[in-house]
């Protein structure tokens, strides 16, 4: 079952169309990151699914209801964290839980006494007084006190630093571990998410580049660095065997050629790299998700979608 | 009902200094006003005399009646207190009450026009604390449906903007010793006016994210139905030259101006803002000058009848307005009962104003009853129609707390 499900969703603003026939499926129990540039149409997805916004076109569901119907019984098990969020700043983080913990019949006072202890709130000072990562802590108590089954995060990691970056995401990896949450959130913060999601999709203009699980994406892309004997072998360019069109970003050093594989295979691509380089050294290391997603805004075309 | 109540008890919380504020004025009205009537009692040697309530406001509503500052009136209690010290004219006392009048009626002027600038701030933040505008209001992802946060919101207007400051007045009413008739149509002027009041205020803070824009917007309205007049109907040349519709639209466009400089000066306070522009308007209405959100006034001959219209209009508008924005979220729907409002309440104006084709007056008239009814009517179905959804159930496996 899926958690989250949109079918051909669109959303303009005037002329503009900020989300263009957005088809997502993500899978119950997954940390599910939507990456993109700023501007690629995150946020307003997010605020599609949580009805903040009316779809232009297409649908959305979210916990198997339309998410233009998205009633006080959803939201009851949907966490929504949001950088953008008008919290009531007046309040102090104590008053501030006080006012939430009515709302949420589940609502976990220990799991919430826990969080406050982890985050090191101060739990006596005004929101408005707290730091911006402070305020993001309290708003992620509030929103993971009540065990929610869906957890949104609308880029939670923007302006934070990283002490406090890896605060919320370890509070939410602890978390999300006591069960079988799901987790989506949008960033533009590809070291973190890498540390956080399990499946990854790629915005870019309102439109979906791909989506695909974490592991498979970094099992596929790999960094190979071929090593050529002295004036042994022709250098890739010199070359008159076809490269694969799946090896991208291909640059050139004296005797060291390297370059991305998009569909990397264990021992095929070591075949293939021995025949295009008969004696030539091969070294193949494993990419991090921050590289594999600049290849893949330069090379769109090595983005294969999957769904789940 | 608890989540409304939860929610009254939190913007109580939240707004509780300058309800503070707002009640101190209201204890200094009627504060000022009990000592108008000890003066008044103490000078007549201990007599009441049979009219005082006419003689000094007999209620914080009484007090803007037109009897209390003509000139008729005036001479009547010198007449009266004439009468009263069997045929001498006993100056000092009268010097004495129409100095103490004078005097308090400004102190009575600036206290009532804090308040009311207090009362639209209050109702505005009220709003703004869990606006139906936008796409960040921390409301709108809790699980909270739109007719909880309205019935909460309901509840401070009627328990604290209206109930508290009712009870000012009942208090002051049995003070001063009114029959039990003045006392009820004091009330009932009082909340009348309280509503008209409230209703302006919510009709900006649930229209515009912007109070200034909403401010502009009314203006532009306003500004809309001077200029129409003006193109079909000169002014008479009876008229004072401040009437002309261009010189109101040059104060109007003044007041854009110190709104727009404050604005950039004051950013971050906008409520307080608005705040300031309803007492302009307020102050302007009150002196029959320029008041761009009161065409009705602007024309010295007009009755009191496109008052109440504006009156009906703005609270059925206001109500209905606030009513759709938390259930529907439907904007262009709300200003499109204000669009069409307004243009019902110039024609009406206009009609009055030029006193021809009773007939045809008289049926816009009634088409603004009609319409406010019928406005006022769909809301109501509308609110009727929503059922709060209840929060899914507590855990059974008791690993939550519920509170």
């Amino acid at each position: 079952m899926n958690a989250i499900e949109t079918h051909g969703l669109s959303r303009r603003y005037g002329r503009l169309e900020a989300v263009h026939g957005l088809d997502l499926a993500v899978p119950a129990g997954a940390i599910f990151a939507l990456l993109g540039p700023n501007g690629a149409g995150k946020s307003t997805t997010i605020k599609v699914l949580m009805n903040l916004l009316e779809p232009t076109a297409g649908s959305a569901t979210v916990l198997g209801v339309d998410s233009r119907r998205l009633s006080p019984r959803e939201l009851a098990r949907i966490g929504f964290v949001a950088d953008n969020m008008e919290l009531p700043e007046w309040m102090t983080v104590r008053v501030f839980l006080d006012y939430c913990r009515p709302l949420y019949p589940t609502w976990d006072r220990d799991l919430e006494s826990n969080l406050l202890q982890k985050f090191e709130l101060p739990t006596d000072r005004k929101l408005k007084h707290l730091s911006r990562g402070m305020r993001m802590k309290a708003a992620l108590i509030a929103a993971l006190a009540y065990r929610p089954m869906l957890l949104v995060l609308d880029e939670p990691f923007s302006g934070l630093d990283p002490v406090v970056r890896d605060d919320f995401i370890r509070g939410v990896l602890e978390v999300s571990a006591l069960g079988d949450w799901t987790v989506f959130l949008s960033s533009h913060d590809v070291e973190e998410v890498e540390r956080l999601a399990d499946w990854i999709a790629v915005l870019e203009q309102g439109k979906l580049r791909f989506a695909e699980p974490l592991d498979s994406l970094l099992r596929r892309f790999r960094r190979i660095e071929i090593t050529r004997g002295a004036n042994s072998v022709p250098s890739p360019s010199q070359s008159q065997k076809p490269i694969p069109s799946t090896w991208l970003a291909s640059e050139e050093a004296g005797t060291l050629h390297r370059f991305i594989d998009s569909q990397y295979m264990e021992g095929d691509a070591e075949r293939r790299c021995a025949e295009l380089f008969p004696g030539a050294a091969i070294n193949v290391q494993p990419l991090p998700l921050r590289e594999i997603y600049l290849t893949l805004a330069r090379h769109p075309e090595a983005a294969k979608a999957m769904q789940p | 009902m608890n989540l409304p109540l939860h929610i009254l008890r939190k913007d109580c919380r939240r707004l509780r200094g300058w309800l503070a504020v707002w009640l101190a004025l209201l204890v200094a009205q009627a504060a000022l006003a009990i000592y108008g009537f000890t003066i008044i009692k103490i000078s007549v040697l201990g007599r009441t005399p049979p009219h005082i309530r006419q003689m000094y406001h007999p209620s914080l509503a009484l007090n803007s009646l037109d009897c209390l500052e003509s000139a008729e009136f005036t001479q009547a209690a010198r007449t009266y207190f004439i009468e009263l010290d069997h045929g001498q004219d006993k100056m000092s006392f009268y010097d004495q009450f129409i100095t103490y009048k004078i005097i308090s009626g400004y102190a009575m002027t600036a206290l009532w026009l804090a308040e009311i600038g207090l009362l639209a701030y209050l109702v505005i933040s009220l709003i703004r604390e869990d606006t139906p505008l936008g796409d960040r209001a921390f409301w709108r992802t809790r699980p909270l449906a739109g007719v909880e946060v309205l019935w909460g919101k309901t509840l401070f207007l009627l328990l604290v903007i209206v109930a508290v400051p009712a009870l000012f007045q009942w208090l002051f009413t049995v003070f001063a010793g009114p029959s039990s008739y003045e006392s009820s149509f004091a009330l009932h002027h009082f909340i009348t006016l309280q509503f008209g009041w409230i209703a302006l205020a919510m009709l900006l803070a649930v229209l515009w994210e912007n109070i200034f824009v909403g401010f502009l917007a009314l203006g532009a309205l306003a500004a809309f139905t001077v200029v129409f007049d003006d193109l079909l109907n000169p002014s008479p040349t009876d008229l004072p030259w401040t009437h002309n519709p261009f010189w109101m639209l040059y104060i109007l466009g003044l007041e854009i101006a110190l709104a727009a400089a404050l604005w950039r000066r004051f950013f971050r306070r906008r409520t307080f803002l608005f705040a300031g522009i309803v007492l302009v308007l307020a102050w302007e209405n009150m002196k029959g000058f320029v008041a761009p959100l009161f065409p009705a006034v602007q024309y010295p001959r007009v009755s009191s009848s496109p008052f109440w219209m504006l009156y009906l209009l703005i609270v059925s508008t206001g109500l209905a307005a606030t009513i759709w924005m938390y259930l529907y979220r439907r904007r262009v729907v709300a200003l499109g009962l204000l669009g069409v409002g307004v243009l019902l309440l110039h024609a009406v104006t206009w009609l009055h104003y030029l006193k021809v084709r009773a007939d045809f007056y008289h049926a816009l008239d009634s088409l603004v009853i009609l319409y406010s009814t019928l406005l006022g009517t769909v809301a109501l179905l509308a609110l009727l129609r929503q059922k709060p959804v209840d929060p899914e159930p507590p855990n059974t496996d008791g690993s939550a707390v519920t509170s």
